[in-house]
């Protein structure tokens, strides 16, 4: 649609842009490419004008930076308009073609209900309700051959009720389709010649992988947020041509990697989880600064606290992560909520027992200490109370008044028979119990040992939270990255071009397989190499990582197994399968050398490195550092005197005892008695114990 | 009674109701760490996909405090102390037992295999940790161990009473061998067990380190506290929601698979101020077929307590639900109290059912504030062999059905207890030598109600074989599930081969053993829920919603819910529709239905 060129860096202008667009905030993120300064921002987002906070934005960083839009080279983009089109229902209008007999298939989904104990849960109407579901004669079989034609009259006839029923856009989803897609396309070009008003979205174009109502969802979302997200990019090119920005922009996505705006614009479904995601590899990079193998990132808001893990620097990907109340099957970095955030409500129930969340006082009229309205307390409104908060937070955008933050603890005192400052610690107490039952979950999934993990703390509260926390879990330690209020932002500007590419093979991995593997590993090649240079404009060196999806014959579920590009070229079987019997083994602790192995799906991811810049390094620091105040700080129960820096105050080397509180523009960081915060050579305030842990563990 | 005393546990850390709740957070979590083990490590699809495990936290006396919400089984510890005195017991021990009878309802059949670890803390008992998972194969006469032609538990597997399988953290390999060299699979046994016995272990740790950080007595007083928690929930709302008096109600399974005979569940429910109790005397006899169900005294009682408590999120199945509820009356021989050695694979069947006849007594009780009936899943087992290829397939695949209304809301469509996925179409046709040929919502068989009961599907299975034979477990059909207070009972389903041809035949719904030849097509119908409330409550658009979502047809529009359409089915009738429900207000409607509008007497006979 759009050229996309990315401008070669020797004559680039000197910066790069990261910008993130959030429910509240709008953050921006700039890096001077000569100096390696970073340098952020941010502004409330306006979501009845999108485009108009970046306009804002970059005014503000003339203003205070004096960085014209014209010296900016590379923009970096995320948004959350996609999510919100599915969470508040505002997408198109679908019509979904299926096979007949199969209209279903979105209500019958897999049976799963969306929670299994709990008695209140209600399956979510579809995205396309059944009305608008046509069935259309035809059958491909399980081997790919056409066993029943389509038949173009029923076809017709759909597009025509579409059609008259003043539809958007159609889903195309035909069993086996991810084998041959001869059927959705001859949708497609029939829709062309008669509907050509229409936005045709087949499956096997989506994600084209074997599981009928997986690849169906995922193409109803794609097709449900395609016209708001694009409309959205073309407005969004405008404004930056408006504001004089001549750089091309690329889009985060949920992969982790990025795009150009021009694809951004077809393929929405692929950014659609691509603000977490940009945070997580934000947090990829300052892992691989820290030199941590295994790391939890946390990033607590004002109304959860999501978790992601990385581990030897790449962050964990998945399929299957929920929009809203649909899962979409697409390779997403792996973001977890746990729960809750600054502005979740504690309350006593009937039972006289404290408890915490999930109800929220989010942003509007968000903790009783923002003096905006609210009179019941938070999780913010405790911190406060304990002392750990000065008196204004987010860049001054809100200042704080502890004695509403009093008051509202004192209400729950009350009730629970305590004193204040205890219920205050008490309400933390239990805030971080919540999150301890999450969090151990998901690692003992991931089968991960806390103990040897770093917890890297990002978002306006999770600093504040992170160190109780990782006590509680007795992690190795806490890292607050130097920009962690915009960590999503900077996330984008070290992301590197990124494709997925997937094909279902359904083989077992015996030699008459050797031809189809070589075929298809090859096709998944082209079409990366071709998507790097074509599509994303891309001259350097292509990265080519292949995998496979893979499990023992009669297993119900697959492994994905890194495999190399030679081995599937050369049928190397022995390879591939003692890679598979390895990972196995890794995972589940046994694994059967003997048995047969099937290869469900290849896939293949096309990287573009990027040029990573090197960050200025943090100027040594004061040894030891000067607070700026001393505060009394309920903790642990008893009265503690806990001193008070400014980060901007700390340089490489600088080291603090707890207790003791490190503000921020963007947030506060708690470092508890036992612990001590120590700024490494990048900027990050890395904290850990000081003594053994007193705590839980062996 | 709602929150234990405040004890000193140590100089620093007074067990107040903050750190009572910081360790039952933590119990919570540990126990959710247990599950999450057991699915990534473990190999059955049972176990995985089924979700079909459980794990709990018990204290020193036995008594469950902390566990997964199935009522499947309960009174975890006693069969073990039989034969392992407490005072016998070590740390580093392992019990395990998969024996229904010996076990005296610790487990309800034989491919659940459990294993409870005790936990010491400096030479004292804290508790234990259990877990079980439902194995792939155990024995027994034909692969997966159930069978719904057994008539004796001696077909359905290896029976392990109470064993101990290690002591002092030495495995006892002589058990093990006698238990792996009984299954069909023992890699996929073993790998399972492994799974299990490491999900013991982990739970045993974490009751180490909470006893370590909060203390033995904190960790004991924290027991006592959840319990208590769940008696108080539960006694608060029998007294909410429950007058006095004694109701009865009898629910009924098809068939007990071996012959055309039905059976029945009756409970009568009785509260009198503080006290309930609840009598299944008057259940049918055991059957020759396997639904019997080794039912222990806690299982009914953990049922009302998740269902009266499940709007309190504190209600937590545990010990507490037993000290809420007082005597529970089974007669031996009969159904939920069989002889051994009577044959149990499918007591999920009569489990199913006892919740039912609960919830019959309560909406008797309380002028029908109680959920409608829900069916029970269904499975079909498919034998095939291709003589071509040489490839033996077995398909063995749940299908969903439709669950009751409830006093809230309608009842979930197509869904599998508690929570199998299903086999993708396209999955199912690469791997078991059958073509898909319809997988669609059963129009109509969700009970109509103010409150619409949820619907089964229909799916078309085309063999492809030269011959297969065909074992069937579908219920619901003669004895749909039942409607309250003016609510409709679902419509049953049924199972054909070669519908809508000159040879179509029906099959009974529970039996095994049915020939079908290449070409053949079997069309499995499954039951809905009961519905809720009058149908005429309905309001007409939600009626013509679930008529362009093809939950309801036309006709039933019409007929059950007097909702007229225009021409178009598009839009709704008014005035017609108002004619119509005036005088189909005429026909008198009782607090139950399956089928026809029941009498009290014949609910409760």
């Amino acid at each position: 649609m759009t050229d996309q060129s990315p401008p070669s860096p020797e004559v680039a202008p000197p910066y790069r842009l990261g910008v993130d667009i959030g429910g509240t905030f709008t953050d921006f993120c700039l890096l001077d490419v000569r100096s390696g300064e970073l340098r952020s921002l941010k502004v409330l987002s306006t979501p009845q004008r999108p485009g108009e906070e970046i306009a804002t934005g970059l005014r503000a960083l003339e203003a205070r930076h004096g960085v014209a839009p014209s010296e900016i080279a590379y923009f970096v983009h995320g948004t959350t308009v996609g999510v919100n089109t599915v969470l508040q229902r505002k997408g198109a209008r679908l019509w979904l073609l299926t096979t007949e007999a199969f209209e279903d298939v979105l209500e019958v989904a897999r049976l799963k209900m969306p929670d299994p104990y709990d008695l209140f849960s209600r399956r979510p109407a579809p995205l396309v309700p059944r009305e608008r579901v046509a069935g259309v004669r035809e059958r491909i079989a399980a081997d790919g051959t056409v066993e029943v034609p389509i038949d173009e009259a029923s076809v017709l006839a759909a597009l025509g009720r579409a059609r008259d029923d003043g539809a958007d856009g159609v889903v195309v989803s035909f069993l086996h389709a991810y084998r041959n897609p001869v059927h959705e396309q001859a949708v497609r070009a029939l829709a062309e010649r008669v509907a050509p008003e229409l936005d045709v979205v087949c499956s096997s174009e989506v994600w084209p992988v074997i599981r009928e109502y997986e690849r169906t969802v995922t193409a109803t979302i794609a097709a449900y947020v395609r016209t708001r997200v694009a409309d959205y990019l073309g407005s969004l090119e405008r404004s930056l041509v408006e504001a004089g920005v001549s750089a091309a922009p690329m889009i985060t996505k949920s992969n982790g990697g990025i795009m150009t705006v021009g694809q951004g614009k077809r393929e929405c479904a692929q950014m659609l989880l691509s603000g977490t995601a940009s945070g997580v590899m934000g947090a990829s990079w300052v892992a691989r600064q820290t030199g941590a193998e295994a790391v939890m990132s946390l990033d607590v808001g004002g109304t959860s606290a999501d978790v992601a893990l990385v581990v030897d620097g790449e962050p964990r990907h998945g399929v299957g992560e929920l929009i809203g109340d649909f899962p979409l099957y697409l390779p997403t970095v792996s973001v977890s909520s746990i729960g809750e955030g600054g502005g979740s409500i504690a309350w006593v129930d009937s039972h006289g027992v404290l408890n915490v969340g999930p109800e929220s006082a989010g942003s509007s009229p968000g903790p009783a200490c923002y003096g905006l309205g609210g009179e019941r307390p938070t999780i913010t409104d405790a911190f406060v109370v304990c002392g750990f908060l000065g008196d204004s937070l987010g860049y001054g955008a809100v200042t704080l008044d502890p004695e509403r933050a009093f008051r509202a603890v004192e209400s729950v005192a009350r009730a629970l028979g305590k004193g204040v400052r205890e219920t205050a610690e008490a309400i933390i107490r239990v805030a971080v119990s919540g999150m301890y039952l999450e969090v151990s979950k998901l690692l003992s999934r991931a089968g991960l040992d806390p103990r040897a993990m770093e917890l890297q703390a990002f978002g306006g509260a999770g600093p504040m939270i992170a160190g109780f926390l990782a006590r509680e879990l007795a992690m190795a330690r806490v890292v607050v990255p130097r920009t962690p209020g915009v960590l999503s932002a900077f996330g984008g500007l070290v992301a590197d071009l990124k494709n997925d590419f997937v094909r279902t093979v359904y083989r077992d991995l015996e030699a008459d397989a050797v031809g189809e593997l070589r075929a298809v590993v090859d096709e998944l090649a082209a079409r990366g190499v071709a998507w790097l240079r074509e599509e994303a404009g891309f001259a350097g060196e292509p990265v080519l990582e292949c995998s496979a999806d893979m499990r023992y014959r009669g297993q119900s579920f697959e492994i994905e197994t890194p495999l190399e590009l030679a081995w599937l070229r050369d049928g190397d079987l022995g390879r591939i399968a003692a890679a598979f019997h390895d990972e196995h083994r890794r995972l589940y602790e046994h694994a059967d050398p003997q048995a047969a192995v099937q290869v469900v799906n290849l896939r293949l991811v096309a990287r573009g490195v990027t040029p990573k810049p090197p960050l200025e390094h943090a100027p040594p620091g004061d040894r030891p550092p000067r607070p700026h105040a001393a505060r009394t700080v309920w903790l642990d129960g008893t009265e503690q005197r806990a001193l008070v820096h400014h980060r901007a105050a700390l340089g490489a080397g600088s080291a603090i005892e707890g207790p003791a509180v490190v503000e921020q523009e963007d947030c506060t960081t708690v470092v508890l008695g036992g612990h001590r915060a120590v700024v490494d050579t990048f900027g990050n305030l890395v904290i850990s114990r000081i003594a053994p842990p007193v705590a839980a563990g062996e | 009674m709602s929150t234990a005393p405040p004890v000193a546990a140590g100089a620093n850390r007074p067990t107040d109701t903050v750190t009572l709740e910081l360790i039952s957070g933590a119990l919570q979590a540990a126990r959710a760490e247990m599950e999450a083990l057991i699915d990534r490590t473990s190999m059955s699809p049972f176990i995985r996909e089924k979700k079909d495990y459980f794990t709990a936290f018990l204290d020193a006396d036995g008594r469950l405090a902390v566990s997964t919400s199935l009522t499947l089984a309960g009174n975890l510890v006693e069969g073990i102390l039989e034969h392992y005195p407490r005072d016998t017991m070590r740390d580093g021990d392992l019990y395990l037992y998969n024996d229904p009878y010996a076990s005296r309802g610790g487990v309800s059949h034989l491919p659940d295999m459990v294993f409870v670890a005790p936990v010491f803390h400096g030479g004292e008992m804290l508790g234990y940790a259990e877990a079980w998972g439902h194995l792939w194969d155990v024995g027994g006469s034909v692969p997966g161990s159930i069978s719904p032609g057994a008539r004796s538990t001696f077909e359905e597997g290896i029976q392990i009473p109470p064993v101990r399988v290690m002591r002092e953290g030495v495995l006892n390999e002589e058990v093990w061998r006698i238990f792996t060299r009984n299954s069909r699979f023992p890699d996929m046994l073993s790998g399972d067990v492994k799974a299990i016995m490491a999900a013991c272990r982990l739970g045993k740790r974490r009751l180490e380190e909470v006893a370590a950080r909060f203390g033995a007595a904190a960790l004991r007083d924290a027991f006592a506290f959840v319990q208590a928690r769940s008696e108080a929930s539960l006694r608060q709302a029998l007294a909410r929601r429950v007058p006095d008096g004694s109701h009865a109600f009898r629910d009924w399974i098809d068939s007990d698979a071996v012959s055309d005979q039905s059976y029945s569940v009756h409970v009568r429910v009785t509260k009198s101020g503080d006290e309930v109790t609840l009598d299944f005397g008057a259940t049918d006899d055991q059957a020759e077929g396997p639904i019997n169900f080794v039912m222990d005294q806690s299982v009914p009682k953990y049922m009302l307590g998740l269902y009266l408590g499940m709007d309190d999120p504190q209600a937590r199945m545990n010990a507490g639900f037993e000290r809420a509820i007082g005597a529970v009356r089974t007669r031996p021989g009969s159904l939920v109290a069989p002889h051994f050695p009577a044959s149990l694979g499918l007591r999920s069947h009569t489990m199913i059912r006892v919740t039912g006849a609960l919830l019959g007594a309560l909406a008797r009780a309380t002028g029908g504030d109680a959920s409608a009936a829900s069916s029970v899943y269904v499975l079909y087992y498919l034998r095939s062999h291709d003589r071509r290829t040489g490839i033996f397939h077995l398909c063995i695949e749940g299908l969903s059905v439709g669950f009751g209304a409830r006093t809230y809301a309608d009842g979930l469509d197509a869904v599998y207890y508690v929570a199998q996925k299903n086999y993708p179409v396209e999955f199912a046709e690469m791997e078991f030598g059958v073509r898909i040929e319809a997988l669609r919502i059963h129009t109509d068989s969700g009970g109509p109600g103010r409150h619409r009961g949820g619907c089964g599907i229909v799916r078309d299975v085309r063999v492809l074989a030269d011959s297969a034979t065909l074992g069937l477990r579908l219920d619901n059909c003669r004895h749909p599930a039942f409607g309250v207070n003016g609510g409709m009972s679902g419509r049953g389903g049924r199972v054909i081969v070669n519908p809508d041809s000159p040879d179509a035949r029906t099959l009974p719904t529970m039996s095994d053993g049915h020939a079908l030849r290449e070409g053949d097509l079997l069309r499995i119908v499954t039951p809905g829920g009961g519905g809720w409330g009058s149908p005429l409550e309905r309001p007409a658009e939600v009626v013509l919603g679930d008529v362009l979502d093809g939950f309801v047809s036309v006709a039933s529009a019409r007929d059950d819910y007097g909702v007229v359409l225009d021409a178009s089915g598009t839009t709704v009738d008014h005035e017609a529709t108002s004619r119509l429900r005036a005088e189909l207000a005429k026909v008198p409607r009782t607090m139950f239905h399956r089928g026809r509008y029941l009498t009290d007497e014949e609910v409760t006979a």
